[in-house]
């Protein structure tokens, strides 16, 4: 299988030349139409994985290691796509993203591999110097049994770590890890397997262990021998396994080795068996089976203390099998641990209740015939089990106590349920051995969230659901940007439009609605990685929520009630219990250098540049952004007019030229007509440019008008300026349309496809002849009609820059139509906006003419 | 109410299918991360369904599937796949799977696969025992 760092490194290196000879004019629109497709196309493909990734972080999904990595895959290559052909586009003016790239895909890939760096320790770290931060030193046992003492004060056995760092020396004082080679291991031969990991052993058990290292093992164990001295009973120590990753991505629990009542002479061959215990033939197969390096198997060992236990067993801070149960569970056997989980014997078990009296619900004494004991000199083997012969039970009650209020402790300072492993020693002093999540906990049931609520107001029961959950809180209706600077905390945010910038009031929002929008789109992915409940395209959420109404959003089922709805609220918090396991970190890990967006404003210069993308989305968006503007400059080129153009015959008072990139015209003929055009939104304007009434006289209902007209300086029109030839670039989804009307340039730029994301209608408009007051009005005129067709508009002096963006096709092409009228109706506008009262007329006058409502925009 | 056995070498998985089948249902679920251990307990207890893993190590779900068919032809088993290796799924179909899902699913996803499995185990019996009526007459 080709690995995902192999695609990283070929993608490294292959960069783009974009210095090939000038082929003709039309081939250069084609080409770059192309690399613009294909943009768009990756641009898809990266949000649709990325909201496929998040969808799967919600809780709701159970996914593998597999996933994570070609899910990754597929947006590393898109993302690449997409800088490549914007680059094409560009003449390789953005090549600053190719290192933005390489750093984000090295943290993804850092993310994925996940290696544990090893700290430089000491070879040793004793037991009073160890918490559960201190994983990747000492391992996972070593850890908890560090925090319990330090952290949680109950009583563990003294103690030392031998390192991490330790096991890295032992393993290159004789090169082990060269000897080491489990690539070639054939996975499925479970022989082969058993083979290769006999054969590892082997190595391990003769390699030598650096004479520092031996020295700090036997100078901890004498420190260790001088603390235990007052107990009082044996001197020898257990040595355990502690392995980086036990217990993490899959069941090595139980592999590992632990050697019992060890003496002080054999502490280092004793070592070398644990952590020749880590090369199980199960361990290499998942070595190599499941992605991990070799390099990832370490293994620190725990010297503890050896109790001489009198019993010892397991105890669960609550039912595994009933959580709902407010009870702790101990087992107990007479003698060492080992037998209360190998299944050897039947151990005691008490239940014991959670009340503050921890009254003893249960006790189940069986007959217990053997034991395990400390032999006399080293190791341990089975003896007969008197008391347990007489089903004597192991503990008092006094005893099931402390245990359970122990299991309490434990349970509260974790955070979650735990499984301990306890000892209680000859003279009746307990320790804890292990402690550590508990496992397969059956959660009670909990009541569905019901689909729809009788006695609650339905305000909304459509749209498309971005990110899952319940919120509930006040309407605060965003209109404009300014808005959100004053967005209450706790608020419903209620929108027309999807903005990236509502990024700024998440923590705030308890909901996000809006009547348009789309789960694959930038805010989308935002409200996902804030986790605030959110449903788009309602198509009336604007027009049915009151600014200030108390609403509750079911971005569960899609429903949105009038009133706050606890018990919805309530049953919307999700106890996601995947979210603990490593694969989920995994994932969670990769989407934070995918999915955060941070350059969410376009038009600020400064902050919205290739060398501030901190992650793909950041990429993805910035390259989008830029990609557009690259297209828009195709239509106003100096080569437009060498493209191949052919004369659109039309009614119009327009000299109009077609340069067809594929698919946006019928036949390849000189001439044709509006019936040979196929492109979507060239159709779409010029079926609003032909509906229209070209503008005659001015109107006369106006107070003054005509006295003021004719009053007026009015400035000259050539009609050989009206006459300009216009250039439409067009392909079936694509339109840049430019149009000269007497001194002025317009150009209006779409895309009308199947999705929504792909979408928008960019209007730019410049010069003109008339004065400079009268053009600003005239842009004043535009921007107030644009806006109220939901066109995000700026505005410098005379120029005018409008925008609109993932509508689906059909609203798109009606506002095509309407920004057609609006243009056949401000032609020559200038001579007569004498005064600002005049656009407001205008303004009026257009609305109510022409300006049909997109009530029913359709889904994409 | 059915009993249902889950194999997986991933404890996480194991648990999570686990707890995801006892919430949602009255299912009995006995589970097991040793695919070695799955013959010896097939063979002590009756079970409706088997879910397992395809990929494990000792015995992979194929390897599986053929062993349980030997003692018991009827029992519908479940295979649960890697993300990306339907191929090996519907290998395991022909060998004698009932079905496979694939990573990732959603919770609900797994519970329809089990009604569906355990439906599809109820007709067949009921079948069978026509068929034998049918016969002895």
């Amino acid at each position: 299988m080709r690995s995902l760092l192999d695609i990283f490194k070929k993608i490294k290196f292959k960069r783009t030349e974009t210095s090939t000879p000038s082929p003709p004019e039309r081939t250069i629109f084609k080409e770059r139409y192309d690399c613009f497709q294909k943009l768009l196309s990756a641009n898809n493909s990266v949000l649709e994985t990325m909201a496929d990734m998040e969808e799967k972080i919600s809780g709701d999904y159970i996914f593998d290691m597999s996933y994570v990595r070609s899910t990754c895959e597929t947006v590393v290559e898109s993302v690449h796509n997409i800088i490549e052909h914007l680059n094409k586009l560009s003449n390789g003016k953005y090549s600053a993203l190719y290192d933005a790239f390489e750093k984000i895909n090295s943290d993804i890939e850092g993310a994925l591999a996940k290696k544990a760096e090893i700290p430089v320790t000491p070879f040793t770290i004793p037991f009073e110097q160890v918490t559960k931060d201190m994983v990747n030193s000492v391992g996972g046992k070593n850890a908890n049994l560090g925090e319990v003492k330090n952290r949680v004060n109950l009583p563990v056995p003294e103690g030392f770590c031998i390192s991490a760092y330790a096991f890295k020396k032992f393993m290159d004082y004789d090169k082990l890890r060269d000897e080491i080679t489990l690539s070639s291991v054939d996975i499925g031969d479970v022989e082969g397997l058993n083979r290769i990991s006999k054969k590892v052993r082997d190595l391990i058990m003769k390699a030598h262990i650096p004479p520092d290292l031996e020295r700090s093992i036997s100078n901890a164990y004498l420190e260790l021998s001088k603390k235990i001295a007052h107990r009082g009973g044996i001197l020898n120590a257990s040595v355990r396994s502690s392995a980086i990753h036990e217990d993490a991505h899959f069941t090595f629990a139980g592999q590992y080795k632990t050697a019992l009542n060890v003496v002080p002479e054999n502490l280092t061959k004793k070592y070398r068996e644990v952590v020749a215990s880590l090369f199980t033939p199960r361990a290499i197969f998942y070595c190599e089976s499941k992605g991990f390096q070799e390099e990832d198997m370490v293994m620190a060992v725990g010297v503890v203390e050896m109790i001489d236990a009198k019993a010892s067993g397991v105890m669960y801070s609550r039912d595994p099998t009933d959580a709902g149960r407010d009870a702790i569970i101990i087992n107990a056997v007479w003698g060492l641990g080992p037998y209360a989980v190998e299944g050897k014997v039947s151990p005691n078990t008490y239940v014991v209740s959670k009340d503050s009296d921890r009254t003893i619900l249960e006790k189940n004494i069986p007959v217990q015939g053997v034991m395990l004991k400390c032999s006399p000199e080293e190791g341990a083997g089975e003896v007969e089990a008197l008391e347990g012969k007489e089903g004597k039970p192991c503990l008092a009650d006094d005893q099931i106590k402390t245990l359970a209020e122990y299991a309490l402790v434990l349970e509260q300072h974790y955070g979650k349920p735990q499984d301990i492993e306890w000892s209680l020693d000859q003279n009746d002093n307990f320790f804890i051995l292990q402690s550590r999540p508990l496992r397969i906990l059956a959660e009670k049931s909990k009541k569905p969230i019901p689909t729809s609520l009788r006695g609650y107001k339905l305000l909304i029961d459509k749209g498309q659901i971005a990110c899952k959950g319940v919120g509930a809180g006040k309407v605060y209706l965003i209109t404009k940007e300014e808005d959100l600077e004053n967005f209450p905390e706790g608020a419903v945010l209620v929108a027309k439009h999807t903005s990236p910038k509502f990024v700024t009031v998440m923590n705030k929002a308890s909901a996000i609605v809006a009547d348009v929008g789309s789960p694959t789109g930038h805010m989308a992915s935002l409200a996902r990685e804030y986790n605030v409940p959110t449903i788009l395209n309602t198509e009336v959420a604007m027009k049915s929520l009151e600014a200030g109404q108390e609403i509750t959003v079911d971005a569960i089922n899609r429903n949105i009630y009038e009133g706050r709805i606890e018990e919805l609220v309530e049953a919307g918090k999700t106890e996601n219990p995947f979210k603990d396991t490593p694969v989920f970190k995994v994932l969670k890990g990769v989407l934070q250098n995918i999915v955060p967006l941070n350059l969410i404003y376009p038009e600020d210069e400064e902050k919205f540049r290739p060398e501030l993308c901190e992650t793909f989305h950041d990429i993805t968006r910035f390259a989008h952004e830029v990609a557009m503007n690259e297209m828009f400059k195709i239509g106003g080129g100096p080569d437009v007019k060498k493209g191949g153009a052919i004369k659109l015959v039309v009614k119009l008072p327009l000299d109009i030229h077609v340069i067809d990139l594929g698919g946006g015209v019928k036949n390849d003929s000189d001439k044709i007509t509006p019936d040979h055009i196929l492109s979507i939104p060239m159709n779409a304007l010029l079926k609003g440019l032909m509906e229209i009434e070209w503008p005659g006289p001015p109107p006369v209902n106006v107070k003054g008008f005509l006295s003021v007209v004719a009053n007026t300086t009015i400035q000259p029109h050539s009609e050989k300026a009206l006459w300009e030839p216009s250039f439409a670039v067009i392909s079936k989804e694509y339109m840049n349309f430019s149009i000269r009307l007497g001194y002025h340039l317009q150009t209006v730029e779409a895309y009308a496809g199947d999705n929504l994301n792909d979408n928008y209608i960019r209007f730019l408009l410049k010069g003109g002849g008339a004065s400079i007051d009268r053009r600003a009005r005239r842009t004043r005129l535009i921007k107030e009609v644009l806006e109220k067709i939901d066109f995000h508009v700026d505005r410098t002096g005379d120029v005018l820059d409008g925008r609109v963006t993932k509508y689906d096709r059909a609203t798109i092409e009606k506002k095509l139509g309407t920004v057609a009228k609006l243009t056949a109706f401000t032609k020559q506008l200038d001579m007569t906006l004498f005064n600002d009262a005049v656009v407001d007329w205008y303004v009026q006058e257009f609305i109510k003419k022409h300006y049909v409502e997109e009530k029913k925009p359709g889904r994409c | 109410m059915a009993h249902i056995l889950i194999v997986d070498d991933e404890l996480d998985m194991l648990a999570l299918l686990a707890m995801i089948i006892r919430e949602k249902t009255n299912h009995q679920v006995t589970t097991t991360s040793n695919p070695l251990e799955v013959l010896e307990l097939v063979k002590t207890e009756d079970y409706d369904l088997v879910i397992s893993d395809l990929k494990m190590p000792g015995m992979d779900g194929v390897e599986l599937i053929a062993e349980i068919r030997k003692m018991d032809s009827n029992i519908p088993i479940l295979i649960i796949t890697a993300y990306g290796s339907i191929e090996s799924a519907e290998e395991a179909v022909r060998k004698g799977a009932y079905d496979y899902i694939t990573k990732p699913f959603r919770k609900e996803q797994i519970l329809i696969a089990i009604d569906r499995a355990l439906e599809w185990q109820k007709m067949k019996t009921q079948l069978r025992q026509l068929q034998e009526t049918a016969e002895s007459k």
